[in-house]
């Protein structure tokens, strides 16, 4: 007995030993990123959620003011609030699922075996590396009403030109549209996950004679759910954060009809000096995305099918 | 044995990296990417080396600042000069250009680096009720050269009626220039140069009409004018509140009513007004609609390419103008009544927070004197010492018609007639205005669109911006 245990424990000694070692190594080549995140994300954060029940100007030392400055979102006292809210929810309803069906359908064709095809998976890809605001410089004026490339192709078509983003109605369509431009992140996603599904459940539908849209219907769209779930995500929580958009081409405007949340955010910060006020707008935009983001995984259980789980 | 090691080498290697990383990005300047503001040598190393601040002890300053390539040059050049009058003196100017100047700024004195002398910006009133930035009046009773009255009436920032940040430092005004050789060849007369001949409203319109082509060379109001097809406009009104307020105040309107409890832009005066304005674009067809002003250039350019004939925008283009090889002129603004303008400008700011005051009130006068940085002031900005409005030596030195950036006219046109009928501009005038002009922007876009009129669009605002109005600073 003794004789076991102690060869036992000599045995288990050093293995113990090596995995904590192991363990140990691990925390060591994180530690770059934790002590960032703890430094200049969470830390920060904790702040700001501070500066939230202040009246934090920028520059005075704050004073705890308790909940006025979310009253004042929620009461409809800030006139731009819900405003701003709309607007953005707008714009991500319109820009995140077209962004996903397009970058989706352009996947489709990137995934042929064309000649050339790197070639054109760059092309697709460039935009999505362009900072946004040279991008917004460069549809600024392609979207000019009066001399901009978009307006003459309409006409030459013979179709209605538009006041694009210096109509009300028309700047989040045109914004949702400029977007699409940009998703070559997303593109490349779908092209990698495309990529992963198993030949041979083609061959299977081949062989009960399914049709092109069949596959796409029964394999090619089930099987990317993981993905698009992601891209979804990932679309919403970057779509509410809309800011450059506003920022270099519209200033928020006409009448406020591009008037982002973001925006709005940075114009109480920086225009109107009020720290603890932006702060609070910072922290309900979180919340909502954070439920936005609960909510969705929650249904993903519905509708997303990772492979090797056997039946929904 | 050697990988043992190498491992646990590379690891503490890797580790202190990372922590050397973090300490240099927290111990700097923790705006990261600021280009050009280079790492700041804070006053208090040089202070405490110095030990008491003698006057004849080395002294430094921190002056923040931002500006075309051209200012930056003119405030470099005045740095120099000051540092030669002054050899115990050096000045650190940060030039930070772009719109982040008050995140710039904010961060610098969050992090106990402030500036001594800024440039500012109307943030200023919310730091003097904070009591970050010096009371211009406690710094003027010491010092015997300088006197309130030495300064043009208005051309103050004020966050209480007897506190003041201090005087313009960049005096600008709205003005109404224009292409010669564009009217000549039209064979119209060229604007009025003296207030008291000011064209009305009406006569202004018209001259814009005969300066106004479509593209088949017809005017606005000849039979078959197309105006979705203007190759020449008119006149490109400033559609801000340097362009609509001296409209609004020689019709007897202002941004707030007389006693300051309510918001005047909406009532008849001021809506009538703006509304003129407005028909300037969808009704007169003389003036590009925002959609359109959008591709046309700043004021200099839009001048020299002939897309307009009369600009109504700030003086500070005309420093671009005299650039240029454009045969231009000033004339006075039309007007509906009466003459009013005003003067508005930036000032600069003292920090509490600064060491060495005596030599930042110096400096500051330094840069308020023409004297000074006389390049600036004969073309970007004008005097605000009363002096230089009515001694004929000092107006030689800024406004002389012999400069390029002062044709001829310009006494009287600009110098004159803004000096004479000055009124307060709202801008730092109008207590919460950065606010209230946020939301007077938007409802005025509808108005130039022509989708509201004036009264409409100014009236459904009013609720809104009645919590926001508070009453004025100076007058």
């Amino acid at each position: 007995m003794s004789v076991i245990s102690t060869e036992t424990q000599r045995n288990i000694g050093p293995k113990r030993r090596k995995a904590f070692k192991n363990d140990l190594n691990g925390i060591l080549f994180a530690s770059p990123a934790i002590i960032g995140f703890l430094l200049f994300t969470l830390g920060p954060m904790i702040y700001s959620f501070y500066v939230s029940f202040t009246d934090f100007s920028g520059t005075n030392v704050p004073s705890f003011i308790g909940l006025d400055n979310y009253e004042r979102m929620f009461s409809g006292k800030d006139q731009y609030f819900y405003k701003s809210l709309g607007v953005t929810i707008y714009f991500v309803v319109l820009s995140v699922p077209t962004a996903i069906i397009y970058s989706f359908l352009i996947a489709l064709l990137l995934n042929r075996d064309v000649r050339g095809k790197a070639v054109f998976r760059t092309i697709f890809y460039l935009p999505s590396i362009v900072p946004i605001i040279a991008i917004s410089f460069i549809w600024l004026w392609l979207l000019n009403p009066d001399l901009g490339l978009a307006n003459e192709m309409l006409q030459s078509l013979g179709l209605p030109t538009s006041q694009w983003i210096f109509g009300e109605k028309s700047v989040i369509p045109s914004l949702a549209m400029m977007n699409l431009w940009t998703t070559g992140g997303t593109m490349i996603i779908f092209l990698a996950g495309l990529q992963d599904i198993p030949r041979q459940l083609y061959e299977a539908i081949e062989m009960d004679g399914g049709s092109r849209l069949a596959k796409l219907r029964h394999i090619t769209v089930p099987m990317m759910t993981p993905t698009i779930f992601f891209n979804l995500i990932m679309g919403i929580i970057n779509g509410f954060q809309i800011f450059s958009q506003a920022y270099v081409m519209t200033n928020g405007g006409p009448n406020n009809a591009s008037l982002f949340y973001v925006f709005y955010l940075y114009r109480e910060a920086f225009q109107f000096s009020r720290m603890g006020s932006a702060s609070a707008i910072a922290w309900v935009l979180f919340a909502i995305i954070m439920a936005l983001t609960i909510i969705i995984f929650k249904t993903s259980r519905k509708w997303v099918y990772y492979e090797g789980e056997g039946t929904r | 044995m050697i990988r043992k090691h190498l491992r646990t080498w590379s690891l503490l290697t890797a580790l202190s990296l990372s922590l050397v990383s973090v300490v240099t990005a927290c111990g700097g300047n923790e705006n990261g990417n600021s280009g050009s503001s280079a790492s700041p040598n804070s006053n208090s190393p040089s202070a405490n080396a110095s030990g008491v601040s003698d006057s004849k002890e080395n002294v430094k300053l921190k002056f923040t600042y931002w500006g075309s390539p051209q200012e930056k040059k003119a405030m470099e050049d005045a740095i120099k000069a000051f540092e030669k009058q002054n050899p115990n003196v050096k000045i650190e100017g940060l030039h930070i250009p772009g719109d982040d100047f008050l995140q710039k700024l904010n961060a610098m004195i969050a992090g106990n680096e402030a500036p001594d002398v800024s440039y500012s910006a109307s943030w200023k009133l919310k730091m003097g009720e904070e009591g970050l930035i010096y009371d211009f009046n406690d710094l003027m009773k010491e010092d015997p050269t300088i006197k309130k009255e030495d300064y043009l009436t208005y051309a103050w920032w004020n966050w209480a009626a007897d506190k003041s940040a201090g005087p313009f430092q960049a005096s600008v005004t709205p003005t109404l220039m224009y292409n010669v050789d564009m009217f000549k060849e039209a064979g119209v007369e060229l604007p009025p140069t003296k207030a008291e001949e000011a064209w009305t409203w009406d006569e202004f319109v018209a001259v814009a009409k005969q300066l106004t082509l479509d593209r088949n060379g017809k005017h606005p109001d000849d039979p078959g004018f197309d105006p979705k097809n203007i190759k020449q406009y008119g006149v490109k009104y400033s559609l801000g509140w340097n362009g609509y307020m001296p409209l609004v105040l020689s019709n007897g309107g202002d941004y707030l009513s007389a006693d300051g409890k309510e918001f005047g832009l909406s009532k008849p005066e001021a809506a009538e007004a703006i509304q003129k304005i407005a028909d300037l674009i969808n009704v007169d067809h003389v003036a590009p609609s925002p959609v359109q002003a959008s591709s046309i250039p700043a004021p200099a350019t839009a001048l020299q390419s002939k897309k307009v004939a009369m600009v109504v925008d700030g003086s500070w283009n005309h420093l671009d103008l005299s650039k240029t090889k454009l045969n231009w002129g000033v004339g006075v603004l039309p007007i509906l009544k009466d003459y009013k303008t005003f003067f508005h400008g930036g000032s600069l700011v003292i920090f509490k927070s600064t060491k060495h005051p005596k030599e930042a009130w110096e400096f500051s006068k330094f840069l308020t004197d023409p004297n000074n940085v006389l390049e600036l002031h004969q073309g970007l900005w004008m005097p605000q010492m009363k002096k230089w409005y009515e001694d004929p030596a000092l107006i030689d030195k800024w406004a002389s018609e012999d400069l390029p950036g002062r044709p001829a006219g310009f006494q009287d046109a600009v110098m004159k007639s803004t000096y004479e009928h000055e009124v307060p501009a709202p801008e730092n005038n109008v207590k919460n205005f950065v606010e209230i002009d946020a939301a007077v922007g938007p409802a005025l876009d509808q108005v130039w669109l022509g989708k509201k009129t004036a009264e409409q669009a100014l009236k459904e605002i009013e609720s809104k911006v009645k919590p926001l109005v508070q009453g004025t600073y100076l007058k």
